[in-house]
């Protein structure tokens, strides 16, 4: 019980924009790599659901979509990656994430994005940002090890497959995916690597990727793809687009993407489509976070 | 700091007379401040002889563009273009923010600067220039502090500007004069102007120029500034700074400092750090950028004390006997190895040649015999501050710690030494996150990783501390697994040894991974194995994860001696069992199961193959969501069907066995204590173990095996003494004729698969028949990256090449014999 309301605190603290404790955070991991660790790599979801894109540590843009999309629980969520990295508070948004993950499991999904990355989080910013915040790489490595549990992808209600980036060339069917042993960096070829990496490109059959991890798809692949695994749209994210959302080979392959402008992907019990559009949220003023320093010194 | 290495390797190109890009070397770049130039420069040092290759002041205006996420081209002022090539694009964007961060840009562009019609618009530029120099500042009065305020703040954005309001700042005593008024106005308690000033102050700060922090952060005036700095307007109370480091920051001083430039140099550092971190808010990447001189200050402030620490004579000394002596009291002690460690912090940002010389000084007073006595000590924090220095050291040269290792055990006992105390705090770690053991695992395996020893000058490094640590310190290491695993399940299953068990289990990966003969050796004698897989029956599924992970990256090595391990001792069968207990949930447990079959199905390791499906198959009969064991059946059947049809008296594994038991896929296993383990070991000897390269191995294809086998039989008899080094001509005839058989459509993939990832290639699994022609090949994705062609490497492939070339030249004259 105490420790439901200490995670509610957490909870509080996080939608403040306050970071947690070193030992708090080392605890949610914990926990929430328990709840990860049971999920698959095509991981079931229900409708009615809220699909979102990229957050990219932009905190006051994620608080946005909450308000707009509504709270979790309210609201069934899934999120499709790359939850850290570029904005300022990927601390604070990838905490908030597990934290209501562990509290509300089965309302919140999140799947790995290619940001979700030892590699990668340590040129993007996500890694200095631990240092800064917490003067210690340690925040970083516990997080780094909940990015290897996270499930590669979603399927909801059996018809809509969601993933970060997209398909790959050694993947014809779901269960496929399922001999992948997901407890690893994100590889720099392979069938999880193109999940993470792959784009959809305006062309036939796989073409060389320009990121230089994962691939092209084209219309034919995707045609294919989907009527194999009898499922009638793939939704993804992993690129920016201008509106918020784009629809590829006729409405087979949805991008959605939350930056500038942002859009969240609805579907209800019956998989009707409805996308709400926002703006990001206004450049706030920034909190400073406290900063000690140390009392004694000899140098 | 490996890593670092890899990401920020580059090939250096100029661009010839004749229009062609000229390789200048590889090596390594780095940015710094450079004094000469005054500004930060790119350094490229050569990897071969640490020569520069490259000093490259980052101009403000030169144009730098981004080329293909590996490549950075610019022109220098009289027409030499020259490219940056980097092995890795994490090293090409590092730089590329660097450049970005002296120019002030967004390293989102993939050119820094529009390259101007150099006629008109330059004309045009310095028009622009001349109306941008054209101002002076008011005069410094407290009723013009706000019109002084407005006019920085409308400076910063242009950088002439800055310049000049820079110059005229400090050709004016202007900062004095302003100081003179923020007295004035704390006197007053002018809150409006104490504002301004404020402003005012931390645009100066933000002028980003050497020469006025010299200015405002000298002895008698850096108070004052940080005064200012207290009257933040977005704050309802001022801060009490000054407060805060006149009566809380206290300065420790271990040994006294003699030297007054020294002592004054400290306090100035821990004041601008104090500025720097903590007085102005935390920065947004653009003010980063702007404070980039700011930050090289305090760089050089550090590397001055450690030097100037260094050339003291006394200090060091004294400090050693201090923190050594028995006599030392337990409060006098902390102090020291705290002192220490700040000492090793500061070092932390020295370059490359003035670490060399602070860790051989620390080396030379005896540094790792004083992190032993504190390890040995009961203190807690100090033991923790003791093992943050030893990581420094570790991580600069394992070597030197290895070698202090290597001495100590010729005349110490094994618990004594260096590295079974390190061992055993990791062991013993009281903290219930393990945050000490983890950081400890992470230096032992620097320690033990081969790829840091010293190979070529020093061959006898890897052999000699391989030989020790298997001898005098695994033992310490396994202890807990060990002790935990008598029977069939954990003894103790608890949340904080599950996550020193997975720790352990981390580090005995590695050794499988990299050392070859010693783990194996060792694994096999203590039956290892056996004890890891007990811990499958953990409740705690991230340790079930770690087991199951070093059995697959053993089943990864397709080592026969490790197979015939497995299936004699029937170590699948807890596996199995896990595999039975986790039912029918689809989690991550069950993936990371099929994974395996998987890769023994797709590798088609016939040994484990066979063992798999005469034991266990059954225990797999109902699973139907994935054809891994269907598959395993078929490649059953179809074996047996072809030993049915061939000769009968021989099992069809034992040839297998002998083909693939001396074959590896990391080439640097492959070395000379290849033959000492040839030599030394007398388990294996009934095993016929036959050495062949790995180019026949390549060339094999089950589907021609019954030819194989001939060949082999025959090599058997003829290769048998173990000397396989002395017969290449057998071997080279062995393999011709096998490579009549890889032209066979099934196997004409030039490399073998990597084994770390067996879907890796899309056009060799059986899984994706390419859906398309245009599937790319692996070939031709590698292709892509290759566009930095790197002398290792290349000499690699062209060996092998060379090698592929040899062979088919060789093998027809023997043919036609």
């Amino acid at each position: 019980m105490s420790d439901m309301s200490n995670l509610d605190r957490q909870i509080e603290n996080l939608r403040r924009c306050e970071i947690i404790k070193e030992s708090e955070v080392k605890a949610l991991c914990a926990k929430v790599r328990e709840i990860l660790v049971e999920e698959s790599n095509v991981q079931r979801v229900d409708s009615p659901v809220t699909v979102c894109g990229d957050i990219h540590g932009q905190f006051y843009d994620l608080r946005e979509l909450f308000k707009v999309g509504g709270d979790v629980p309210d609201t069934n969520y899934l999120f499709l990656g790359d939850f850290v990295d570029r904005g300022f508070y990927s601390v604070e948004t990838f905490l908030l994430m597990l934290a209501l993950k562990v509290r509300y499991p089965d309302r919140i999904t999140l799947i790995r994005g290619n940001h979700e990355s030892r590699q990668i989080t340590q040129v993007y910013g996500f890694y200095d940002e631990c240092l800064r915040k917490y003067g210690s790489i340690t925040v970083w490595r516990y997080c780094i090890e909940v990015f290897d549990y996270l499930s590669l992808s979603a399927i909801i209600d059996g018809k809509i497959f969601c993933v970060h980036g997209g398909l790959s060339p050694s993947i014809q069917t779901l269960d496929q995916i399922r001999g992948i042993d997901r407890k690893q960096e994100v590889p720099h070829d392979g069938p999880m690597c193109d999940l993470l990496w792959s784009d959809p490109e305006e062309t036939q059959g796989w073409g060389v990727s320009p990121r230089g991890a994962g691939y092209l798809f084209g219309s034919d692949v995707v045609q294919q793809f989907n009527t194999s695994n009898d499922i009638s749209l793939i939704c993804r994210a992993h690129q920016l687009v201008m509106e918020g959302y784009k629809w590829h080979f006729n409405e087979t392959v949805l991008t959605v993407w939350c930056g500038n402008v942002a859009a969240i992907f609805e579907l209800d019990e019956h998989l009707k489509q409805d996308f709400k559009i926002f703006e990001a949220a206004p450049q706030e003023q920034r909190g400073i976070p406290s900063k000690k320093p140390q009392a004694n010194y000899f140098l | 700091m490996a890593d670092t290495n890899v990401r920020r390797r580059v090939k250096l190109y100029m661009l010839s007379e004749a229009r062609n890009w000229d390789d200048q070397g590889t090596g390594h770049v780095s940015s710094a401040y450079v004094e000469k130039f005054k500004g930060m420069s790119l350094l490229v040092r050569s990897e071969e002889d640490g020569s520069i290759l490259l000093e490259s002041k980052i101009q403000a205006l030169t144009a730098y563009q981004k080329q293909q996420d590996t490549l950075i081209v610019w022109s220098e002022a009289d027409n030499y273009d020259y490219a940056l090539s980097f092995q890795e694009k994490a090293g090409c964007d590092e730089i590329w923010e660097k450049i970005c961060q002296v120019q002030g840009k967004d390293p989102s562009v993939d050119i820094t600067q529009d390259i101007l019609d150099p006629e008109g618009e330059d004309m045009e530029e310095e028009r622009l220039e001349e109306l941008a120099m054209n101002f002076d500042i008011p005069p410094c009065e407290l009723s013009r502090l706000e019109e002084i305020s407005e006019l920085f703040s409308s400076c910063l954005l242009t950088p002439t500007k800055r310049e000049r309001l820079a110059i005229l700042l400090e050709s004016e005593n202007y900062i004095k004069k302003l100081l003179e008024l923020f007295h004035m106005c704390e006197d007053l308690e002018n809150i409006e102007g104490l504002h301004h000033l404020y402003e005012i102050f931390k645009n100066i700060i933000l002028l980003n120029k050497n020469s006025l922090f010299e200015i405002m952060f000298a002895d008698d005036v850096i108070m004052d500034v940080i005064g200012v700095l207290e009257y933040d307007p977005a704050q309802p109370k001022p801060n009490r700074h000054r407060d805060y480091l006149r009566t809380e920051a206290r300065f420790k001083e271990v040994i006294p400092i003699q030297n007054e430039d020294l002592l004054q140099k400290i306090h100035q550092t821990y004041r601008v750090q104090f500025i720097q971190d903590v007085i102005l808010p935390t920065p947004s990447v653009f003010e980063e950028n702007m404070l980039s001189t700011l930050t090289s200050f305090v760089f050089f402030n550090k590397v001055e004390i450690v030097s100037m620490i260094q050339e003291d004579e006394k200090f060091l000394p004294s400090l050693f006997e201090v923190l050594t002596s028995d006599e030392t009291d337990d409060e006098k002690r902390k102090d020291c190895i705290l002192f220490l460690k700040e000492f090793c912090t500061f070092s932390q940002t020295l370059q490359a040649h003035n670490r060399d010389a602070f860790f051989k000084i620390l080396s030379h007073m005896g540094i790792l015999g004083a992190i032993e006595i504190i390890l040995g000590l009961e203190d807690e924090q100090m033991k923790s501050t003791a093992i943050d220095i030893f990581s420094y050291i570790v991580e600069y040269s394992p070597s030197m710690v290895r070698e202090h290792i290597l001495l100590e055990s010729q005349r110490q006992d094994d618990d004594e030494l260096l590295i079974n105390l390190v061992i055993d705090q990791m062991i013993t770690d009281s903290d219930p996150e393990l945050g000490g053991a983890v950081q400890l695992m992470g230096i032992i395996r620097l320690l033990i990783d081969p790829e840091n020893m010293l190979g070529t000058t020093n061959k006898t490094e890897k052999t000699e501390f391989l030989t020790f640590f298997y001898k005098h310190s695994m033992h310490v290491l396994t202890a807990p697994l060990f002790a935990n695993t008598v029977e069939d399940k954990p003894s103790k299953d608890d949340y904080q040894t599950c996550q020193l068990l997975a720790l352990i289990l981390e580090l005995l990966t590695f050794c499988i991974e990299h050392h070859t003969f010693h783990i194996r050796n060792y694994v096999t004698k203590k039956d290892l194995l056996r004890r890891v897989l007990v811990l499958l029956k953990s409740k705690h599924a991230f340790l079930s994860l770690s087991a199951l992970r070093l059995l697959r990256h053993m089943v990864g090595l397709k080592d026969e001696i490790y197979n015939r391990y497995i299936i004699n001792g029937d170590l699948f069968k807890p596996v199995v069992d896990a595999f039975i207990a986790n039912g029918n949930r689809y989690n991550l447990l069950n993936s990371a199961l099929i994974e395996l079959f998987e890769y023994i199905r797709l590798e088609d390791i016939k040994s484990l193959n066979t063992y798999i499906v005469e034991m266990h198959i059954k225990s797999f009969e109902h699973v139907d969501y994935v054809d891994t064991f269907k598959g395993l059946v078929i490649r059953y059947d179809h074996q047996k069907h072809l030993a049915a049809s061939d000769l009968p008296d021989k099992p069809l594994d034992s040839m297998q066995s002998l083909v693939s038991s001396r074959f590896r896929k990391d080439a640097r296993a492959l070395e000379d204590e290849e033959e000492i383990w040839f030599n030394e070991d007398d388990e294996f000897d009934g095993e016929n173990i036959v050495p062949v390269t790995d180019m026949l191995k390549n060339k094999l294809d089950s589907g021609f095996e019954q030819i194989n086998r001939l060949i082999i039989d025959k090599a058997k008899t003829t290769v048998r003494d173990g000397d396989f080094r002395q017969s290449p001509p057998r071997l080279i005839n062995k393999g011709s004729i096998s490579f009549n058989i890889s032209r066979s459509p099934t196997s004409n993939s030039p490399s073998p698969t990597p084994a770390s990832s067996p879907n890796s290639t899309p056009n060799n699994s059986p899984v994706s028949k390419s859906p398309d022609s245009k599937v790319p090949l692996p070939a031709s994705k590698t292709g892509l990256v290759g566009l930095v062609d790197y002398p290792d490497e290349d000499s690699e492939e062209e060996e092998e090449e060379e090698e592929d070339g040899e062979f088919h030249v060789n093998k027809r004259p023997r043919l036609s014999t």
